[in-house]
């Protein structure tokens, strides 16, 4: 559905995008991590056309991305804004028929998505007069109510309960089970593990680690391990550890930097009885830290 | 360019703004604010104050007492009672040295308006004072200084034995009746009438641009400080969106000048087409139009280039002191409508709207002028539109950042395709 090709964006003075290269397939969730100031919505605006890149292309399904196909594409950006003295349906509406549509066929997509939000009371009101869980959820039926085959959210979490976030989970999941490809930026490391389907991390413009949730935690190293000893009473020292914390019997390590969980365990086990021994598996946050500042902080 | 789109940004304009309580308190305050300023002035011309003014007239000589009472008591409004009461303060049972001082306390009693003190300085001079409690009411003194003169001119032509209504008749100043001669025929040229035309007209296009092209300018600064200007133009081309917003505002105030217009039928009805210069109506129509819709173009791109809202505004505030100074200069357009101040006014953007306005209405400019100042402000609207649809593309997305001279240089001169350039 989405392709992006060699994406280079350069500024005066910084390149905010390298050759940047994605592809998001119908029906998935593809999630955009990165450090601020990656180029996370720098990639984002070129796909929507509101700024143009140094090289490179976007591609929506096969041709290279025309203004007319943004009128299938739905984009919630990150910085959100809505005409404050305007009626919350009519502005969605009018967001609605830019995207393309009728005025009868938007009041009906608008007021089938305000029913599916329970918005149902708020859509007479003025957007002011909104809470900021409200205005978000306007921002997002604004962004939808035209059906789109592809959608961009830019940090769509940000500003949400918990319970709210689950309900922009679910919703984003039912779009991918239609089969709509999802493009996600976010900063939000747990959702985003959690939703996407696949995760590029972004650094510098540049992708440094792409894969499944699952794949990109093997990819990062894992340094920390859980230990076991056969004598509970017992405290060695361990010089390959960098820091040690004791639970009950249990001793959780961090290694320091180079040092192999199975190297260690073969030191140990040299001098202990180790009756258990596991590497914990890195959380995505620990994957992203280790690949845009080397893991020497958490 | 997606017309459907176009349309739809110029409904949403349309109807944002008619929606509003600022344009419909316009609807009801601008009419209010015209009829005021034009019956005013009337009412005041034709309030005649106090019915009746009581003067007490103190002539220390003697000699003009019977000739100002005259010319006071001839002061009788069409319907009413005559307008002063004149006492002769010379025959009250006072000590004539003390007259003076009783007549200042019957004053400040209350008993008198004024007192008019005439005393004589020599032989062939006399003098006057007007004496009241309070400050003397500016119609009162007017008439007293004319019936004092009337009467020391009569007192003086009596020593020489010239009858005074033969000077009056000597002195009487004809008006020169003015006629315009055209091929149709002659007509009495009524300058009243085209005076107010001319500034009605002129003021239309403030008010037009002031309460339409003023809230787009805002509008657009708001768009840019909250961001809605990028879900737009995720959606729509920059072009297809200010042609939408320009039209939908154009939309708004020929809606605005309807009603208006609407409302001075209804109430004026028949009177208005025998005072509007009918003739005059056509080109200065065309000139309103044009000069509106170049202020609005040029308060687009003035609204795109301002970092926020408040400046936005701030901006178009200043633009709008353009629009004030050709009512500075109405009357000497009127008064020399071919001469070489005006024809250049004509051709300059900013001025041609209004000045071409004026001259329509108290000459009748060439066809060739007409013809050249239309396509030099048509021109000047285009080139207008077309840079600030330029400007648009690179300022609106640059909120939060000051819109350089590079910035603006780079967006005017940048291809088609890379029309979305950010700037840093």
């Amino acid at each position: 559905m989405l392709t992006i090709a060699n994406l280079t964006k350069d500024y005066p003075t910084v390149r905010a995008l390298d050759r940047l290269s994605l592809e998001v397939p119908a029906g998935e969730v593809f999630g955009l991590l990165g450090p601020n100031g990656a180029g996370k919505t720098t990639a984002l605006r070129i796909v929507m056309r509101i700024i143009a890149p140094t090289s490179g292309e976007v591609r929506f399904n096969g041709p290279p991305i025309s203004r007319g196909d943004l009128d299938r594409v739905g984009y919630l950006p990150e910085e959100r804004g809505l005409y404050r003295n305007s009626v919350s349906r009519d502005a969605a509406i009018y967001f609605a028929e830019l995207k393309g549509l009728s005025s009868a066929q938007a009041a009906k997509n608008v007021d089938r998505d305000f029913e599916r939000f329970g918005m149902g009371e708020i859509a007479e009101k003025k957007i002011g007069e909104l809470s900021k869980g409200n205005q978000q959820k306007v921002q997002i039926v604004a962004a939808l109510a035209h059906d789109p085959d592809l959608v961009i959210l830019d940090e769509p979490f940000s500003g949400f309960d918990p319970v709210n976030q689950e309900t922009i989970l679910e919703l984003t999941r039912e779009l991918a089970a239609k089969g709509r490809a999802i493009l996600v930026s976010t900063h939000q490391m747990e959702l985003a593990e959690e939703l996407c389907d696949r995760i590029a991390l972004l650094n510098r413009g540049d992708v440094a680690l792409r894969g499944t949730p699952s794949e990109l935690r093997r990819q990062g190293k894992a340094t920390r391990v859980r230990l076991r000893l056969a004598d509970p009473a017992e405290r060695p020292d361990f010089p390959d550890a960098a820091e040690v914390e004791t639970l009950d019997d249990e001793f959780r390590i961090t290694l320091k930097p180079g040092v192999e969980p199975s190297a260690f365990i073969r030191a140990v086990s040299a001098t202990r009885d180790v009756i258990e021994f596991a590497e914990s598996a890195p959380t995505l946050r620990r994957v992203f830290l280790d690949a845009v500042k080397g893991g020497d902080d958490e | 360019m997606n017309k459907r789109k176009t349309l739809a940004v110029a409904k949403w304009e349309f109807l944002r703004q008619a929606k509003s309580k600022q344009f419909i308190l316009t609807m009801l305050v601008v009419p209010a604010v015209v009829v005021a300023s034009v019956v005013l002035p009337t009412m005041f011309v034709t309030d005649g104050g106090k019915e009746t003014t009581t003067l007490a007239l103190l002539d220390e000589t003697g000699l003009l007492f019977d000739a100002m009472a005259r010319e006071l008591g001839e002061d009788t409004p069409a319907k009413g009672a005559p307008r002063f009461k004149i006492l002769d303060a010379a025959r009250l049972p006072a000590d004539r040295s003390a007259l003076l001082d009783s007549a200042d306390r019957a004053l400040l009693a209350g008993r008198y308006d004024a007192v008019v003190r005439i005393s004589r300085a020599d032989d062939s001079s006399f003098a006057c004072e007007f004496r009241s409690a309070g400050a003397p009411a500016a119609r009162t003194l007017s008439r007293v200084e004319t019936a004092f003169n009337a009467a020391r001119v009569e007192f003086l032509l009596s020593r020489y034995d010239v009858d005074p209504s033969l000077v009056n008749d000597l002195a009487k100043r004809d008006r020169v009746q003015t006629v315009t001669v055209e091929s149709e025929g002659a007509e009495e040229f009524d300058f009243k009438t085209k005076f107010f035309a001319a500034m009605a007209a002129h003021l239309a296009m403030f008010f037009l641009v002031v309460f339409t092209a003023l809230p787009l300018a805002r509008g657009l600064g708001e768009e840019k400080s909250n961001r809605i200007i990028e879900i737009l133009f995720s959606s729509c081309a920059p072009e297809e969106l200010l042609f939408g917003k320009f039209i939908g505002m154009a939309g708004l105030a020929f809606a605005q000048f309807g009603l208006w217009t609407a409302l001075a039928i209804a109430f004026l009805g028949p009177q208005l087409a025998v005072a509007l210069p009918l003739e005059s109506l056509p080109v200065a129509g065309a000139f309103l139009v044009g000069g509106y819709l170049f202020y609005s173009a040029v308060f687009v791109g003035v609204g795109a280039l301002a970092e926020d809202q408040q400046s936005s505004q701030q901006y178009a505030g200043y633009l709008t002191l353009a629009l004030v100074f050709p009512v500075v200069l109405l009357v000497p357009i009127m008064q020399n409508p071919e001469g070489a101040v005006s024809t250049i006014l004509s051709i300059v953007p900013f001025t041609a709207g209004s000045t071409m306005m004026i001259r329509s209405f108290v000459a009748d400019p060439s066809i060739g002028w007409i013809l050249a100042s239309g396509a030099m402000l048509a021109a000047f609207t285009v080139g207008a539109l077309w840079a600030s649809s330029r400007i648009f593309a690179v300022a609106m997305m640059s909120a939060g950042s000051k819109i350089t001279i590079t910035t603006i240089k780079r967006a005017l001169t940048a291809s088609r395709s890379s029309e979305s350039v950010r700037p840093e």
